[in-house]
C-alpha cells in the first residue's frame, strides 16, 4: 500500500500543467474577442483589465458589463477525439474612472469565474500525450485588478495585478490497513488522515501605457510579467499491513518539488486607427516569452521503508526517479488584427460589426522523444456584433450595450515522428478547432 | 469598533457588517490597506506542548464602493461595494489534524482564509435600506488514482479542482428616530470542504479501500447581528449582538474509509463527534469626531466585544481548543477634504484575552494524549492594521 499511495497523494499535491489566463485563449469580454484581441490601443470597458490597464481611466464614465461564454474543443490525435473538456463561465467586471484632485483616476477590475471550478491541476506522467496548451491551462479563475491615471490628456498609465490560484501542502496517513482475508476485509483497515495544505494565490503584474499621437490614432505598449509558482512538498505515511499472519511496519517518505504553473512574460505593441469617426483598424503583435518555460513535471524523491516477507505480499516496483526533459519551447510573436465598423442606425443605436484575426506559432519544438506536449499553429478568425441604446431612459444617463461574438480556431494538422520505433506512444497526427461563443451586456454611465 | 457596523458602519466594511448601508456612500472610494495578527497561545499541562503560538499573520485589504449614478428616483439611491482581505498569498488554508494534536482551529485557521465580500446597498426612502451580497470561499476536491501502468510500475492520474462556495448576507438598516439607527444583517453558513478520494487498482495483492481525504477546511456558522446606533452630537454610540449558529457544525474531521453498504459495520475508524453550541456575543462601541482644522476631521473608536467559545471541554482525546475571548479594540480616523487630496486614513489595534480554560480528561483516554489528564489554555491575539481611502 505504501508504494501505492504516497506517490498518489504527492502527484495530488503537486498536480502540475501549463496554467495560463483563459484571456490569453479565448480573450475577454465579447467586443474585445470580436476584434481579434487586438484592442491593447483601443479598449475602453472592463476588458482593459487584461488588455490593457491605462484605457480604465479613457472611460467616460461608471462602466459595469456582466456576460458568458462557451469554448467547444474539437480536438484529435490520430483521428480519436481528445475529450479536451469545454471551457464555460460568466465573465464580468467594472470600470470606475473618476478623479482626485485635478489627476483622472480609475479603479478596475475583471474576473472569469468557471462554471465548474476555480482551477483544475492534473498530474500525468511525461510521456502522456496532453494539448498543453488547451487540456488545462484554461480550466483557471481569472481575477484582475487596475488603477490608472492620466497625467497628460495624451499619455494614460495603468497598472494592477492578476490573481490566479494554487494548491500547495502535505498529507499524512497513518494506522493500519487490512488486507482481506477470512472474515475481515479492506474496509476494516484502520486508517485515518490529516491534511496541512494551503490554497494560494499567485499574484503577477501588469502595465500598460496609451499614447495619443494623433486625434484619430492611439498607440500603446502593455506588459505582463510571468509567474511560475514553485512547490517544495513532503509526504509521509507510516504504520502497518495486517496481513493477518504477519503484521508489517511500514514508511513511505517523500520530499518533492515542482513548478505548479507557468504563466510566459509577454510584451504587446498595439495601434488603433479611425481613419473616420465610425470605423477603428487595429493591429497589436503580441512577444510570448515561451523559451522560459519551465517544465511542469515533478521532481521527487522516496524512501520506502518496508520489509516484506517474500510471498506474503506482492507489491509493484517503485516508480523510477523521473529524468526530466527540457521542454524547450520557443518564444513566438503573435499578430493580432481587428476591426470595428459602427454603423449609426439612429442617433440613440447604433450597430456595430467587428472582425478579428490571430495568428499563433506553435511554441512547441517536435516531439521526436519521451514527451508528447501536442500543440499546433493556430489561426483565429472571430467575428461579433451589438447594438448600443444612448440614453435609453432616465434611470439610465449613458448607454445599454449588449454584444456578442463567435470565435473559431483553426488547428492545421501536425504530424509528429519519433525517433525511437519503440516509443511508448508512438507517432501521430493532431488536429482540431475550437469554437467558442459568447455576450455580454453593459451599462455605462456618462 | 468591536464587530459593530450593522447600524452605524461605513465604508467598504459594510459588504460585511451590512450591505444596505453602503447606500448611505455617494462617492466613489477605493481602499488599500494592511493588517497584521499575532496569535500567543499556549496549553499548560504535564504532557502539554505548552506553547501554541503560531506564526504573525499578515494580510492585505483592497476594497471599492461604488455609487452607481442612475437617473430618475434611483438618483444617490445605490452603491456597489467590493471588498477583499488577502492573507499574505493564502485563498484558504486546509489544516485538518489529528485530532489528539493540540491545535486552536477556531481562532487559528479561519484568520487565514482569504474574505471576498461583494455587495449592494439601496436606500427605500423613509430613513430605510436593504442590502445583499455575498460571502465567498474556496474548497478543495479531487481524485487520485493509483494504478500499476503498462511497465508494471506504479503510476497515479490527479485530477484536482478548486470551486468555490457561496454564502448570502442580506441586511437591513431603518433610522427610526433622530439619530437612531437600528440594523440587521444575516450572513449564511460558510464552509469550504477538502475532498479528495484516492482509488488504489491493480497493486498486486495488495486490496486497498477508497481513502477519503476529507474534511471541512473552513466554516464560518450561520449569523444574525442586531444593532441599534446612536449619534450625539460629535458622540456615536452603538450597542450589538450576534447570534452565531455553531450547534449546526459537526466538525472538521471525517472518516479515512467509509464502511460499505454491504459492511455497515466494519471496522473502519469514526471520527470522535465534536460538541458545538451556538453562541451570542455582545458588542458596545463608541466613537468620538472632531475637526483637526476646516478640511481635516478626525475620530477617535473603541469598543468590546465577548465571544464565548462554541467548542466544549475536550474530556475525550480530541485537543480542539477554543477559550471565551474578550475583545478590546482602539482606533483613530483622518479624514482630508478639498482642498487638501481627498483621503481618509483608518488605524486600528485590537487586543483579545483569551480567558484560562482547563479541560479534565475522561477515563480511558490515553495516559500519552497531550491533554491527559488535564490541561489548561488560553493566550492572547494581537491585530493592528492601518487602511487608506481615497475618493475619486
Amino acid at each position: 500500500m505504501r508504494r501505492g499511495l504516497a506517490p498518489a497523494l504527492a502527484a495530488l499535491l503537486v498536480a502540475g500543467s501549463l496554467h495560463a489566463s483563459p484571456a490569453d485563449t479565448f480573450g475577454l469580454g465579447s467586443r474585445s474577442t470580436a476584434m481579434g484581441s487586438a484592442v491593447s490601443a483601443d479598449v475602453r470597458d472592463f476588458s482593459a483589465n487584461y488588455y490593457n490597464p491605462s484605457g480604465l481611466v479613457l472611460t467616460r464614465g461608471l462602466d459595469i458589463t456582466a456576460g458568458y461564454y462557451y469554448a467547444d474543443h474539437s480536438l484529435e490525435m490520430n483521428g480519436k477525439d481528445s475529450r479536451v473538456d469545454p471551457v464555460r463561465g460568466i465573465v464580468g467586471g467594472l470600470v470606475a474612472p473618476g478623479s482626485i484632485g485635478f489627476l483622472p483616476f480609475a479603479f478596475g477590475i475583471a474576473t472569469f469565474l468557471p462554471d465548474d471550478r476555480i482551477s483544475r491541476a492534473r498530474a500525468s506522467r511525461q510521456e502522456d500525450p496532453r494539448w498543453v496548451f488547451y487540456d488545462n491551462r484554461t480550466q483557471l479563475i481569472f481575477i484582475s485588478a487596475n488603477l490608472a491615471i492620466r497625467p497628460f490628456e495624451w499619455l494614460s498609465i495603468g497598472g494592477g495585478l492578476t490573481y490566479l490560484a494554487a494548491t500547495r501542502g502535505s498529507f499524512g496517513i497513518s494506522g493500519t490497513a487490512v488486507l482481506p482475508a477470512g472474515n475481515k476485509t479492506e474496509y476494516d483497515s484502520e486508517l485515518r488522515h490529516e491534511v496541512d495544505a494551503d490554497l494560494t494565490t499567485e499574484r503577477y503584474p501588469e502595465l500598460g501605457v496609451t499614447v495619443r499621437p494623433h486625434e484619430r490614432l492611439d498607440l500603446a505598449l502593455v506588459y505582463r510579467h510571468q509567474a511560475a509558482i514553485e512547490l517544495d512538498v513532503d509526504a509521509e505515511l507510516t504504520g502497518t499491513v495486517d496481513a493477518t499472519l504477519i503484521k508489517v511496519p511500514a514508511r513511505y517518505s517523500l520530499d518533492s518539488y515542482t513548478v505548479n504553473a507557468f504563466i510566459p512574460r509577454q510584451v504587446v505593441v498595439g495601434g488603433s486607427y479611425r481613419p473616420i469617426d465610425e470605423l477603428s483598424v487595429n493591429l497589436d503583435l503580441k512577444w510570448v516569452d515561451w523559451s522560459s518555460f519551465k517544465s511542469p513535471v515533478s521532481r521527487s524523491s522516496t524512501t520506502l521503508d518496508v520489509n516484506v516477507p517474500p510471498g506474503i505480499i506482492e507489491l509493484p516496483p517503485n516508480p523510477k526517479p523521473t529524468q526530466l526533459e527540457e521542454p524547450g519551447l520557443v518564444d513566438r510573436i503573435v499578430p493580432l488584427l481587428g476591426i470595428e465598423y459602427r454603423l449609426e442606425v439612429t442617433p440613440d443605436l447604433v450597430v456595430p460589426i467587428r472582425g478579428g484575426y490571430i495568428y499563433e506559432h506553435s511554441p512547441v519544438p517536435p516531439q521526436t522523444g519521451i514527451t508528447n506536449y501536442v500543440d499546433t499553429d493556430r489561426h483565429v478568425l472571430s467575428f461579433g456584433t451589438g447594438v448600443v441604446l444612448r440614453e435609453p431612459g432616465a434611470l439610465l444617463p449613458g448607454n445599454l450595450r449588449f454584444d456578442a461574438h463567435a470565435q473559431w480556431s483553426i488547428l492545421p494538422t501536425r504530424v509528429t515522428l519519433k525517433d525511437s520505433p519503440a516509443d511508448y506512444v508512438g507517432d501521430y497526427r493532431a488536429r482540431g478547432n475550437i469554437l467558442n461563443v459568447g455576450a455580454t451586456v453593459s451599462v455605462g454611465f456618462e | 469598533m468591536a464587530g459593530i457596523g450593522t447600524a452605524v458602519g461605513r465604508g467598504v466594511d459594510t459588504t460585511y457588517t451590512n450591505p444596505a448601508l453602503l447606500s448611505a456612500q455617494h462617492h466613489r472610494e477605493f481602499t488599500f490597506g494592511w493588517q497584521s495578527t499575532r496569535f500567543v497561545l499556549y496549553a499548560e499541562g504535564p504532557n502539554a506542548p505548552g506553547d501554541l503560538s503560531e506564526d504573525s499573520l499578515h494580510g492585505t485589504t483592497i476594497g471599492v464602493v461604488l455609487p452607481v449614478p442612475f437617473g430618475d428616483f434611483l438618483e444617490d439611491r445605490v452603491t456597489l461595494g467590493l471588498g477583499v482581505f488577502t492573507p499574505s498569498t493564502l485563498i484558504a488554508r486546509a489544516r485538518l489534524l489529528y485530532p489528539e494534536r493540540p491545535q486552536f482551529p477556531v481562532l487559528t485557521d479561519r484568520a487565514q482564509t482569504l474574505n471576498f465580500n461583494a455587495g449592494a446597498g439601496v436606500d427605500i426612502g423613509y430613513g430605510l435600506r436593504v442590502g445583499a451580497g455575498a460571502l465567498a470561499l474556496a474548497e478543495l476536491t479531487g481524485t487520485v488514482v493509483v494504478r500499476t501502468d503498462s511497465t508494471g510500475r506504479v503510476g497515479t492520474a490527479v485530477d484536482d479542482q478548486l470551486i468555490a462556495t457561496y454564502a448570502p448576507v442580506a441586511g437591513a438598516s431603518w433610522d427610526f428616530a433622530q439619530d437612531y439607527t437600528a440594523g440587521l444583517v444575516y450572513r449564511g453558513t460558510l464552509r469550504g470542504d477538502f475532498d479528495v478520494v484516492v482509488q488504489v487498482n491493480d497493486l498486486g495483492s495488495l486490496t486497498v479501500p477508497d481513502l477519503n481525504i476529507t474534511g471541512v477546511a473552513q466554516y464560518d456558522p450561520m449569523q444574525v447581528q442586531a444593532e441599534v446606533g446612536r449619534r450625539l452630537g460629535a458622540w456615536t454610540f452603538a450597542v450589538a449582538a450576534t447570534y452565531k449558529r455553531w450547534g449546526a457544525f459537526d466538525g472538521w474531521q471525517r472518516p479515512t474509509v467509509k464502511c460499505p453498504a454491504a459492511q455497515p459495520d466494519c471496522a473502519a475508524l469514526t471520527p470522535e463527534p465534536v460538541e458545538f453550541h451556538d453562541t451570542v456575543v455582545p458588542r458596545v462601541a463608541a466613537a468620538y469626531a472632531f475637526e483637526l482644522s476646516p478640511d481635516a476631521k478626525a475620530e477617535v473608536r473603541a469598543g468590546y466585544f465577548w465571544e464565548p467559545t462554541p467548542v466544549g471541554e475536550q474530556t475525550g482525546s480530541a485537543n480542539y481548543f477554543d477559550n471565551d475571548r474578550h475583545v478590546l479594540g482602539v482606533g483613530y480616523g483622518l479624514e482630508l477634504a478639498e482642498p487638501l487630496p481627498p483621503i481618509r486614513v483608518d488605524v486600528v489595534y485590537q487586543h483579545q484575552f483569551l480567558a484560562p480554560r482547563s479541560h479534565q480528561k475522561k477515563a480511558g483516554v490515553a495516559t500519552d494524549n497531550a491533554g491527559y489528564p488535564k490541561v489548561k489554555t488560553g493566550g492572547q491575539v494581537m491585530s493592528t492594521g492601518i487602511a487608506l481611502g481615497v475618493k475619486f
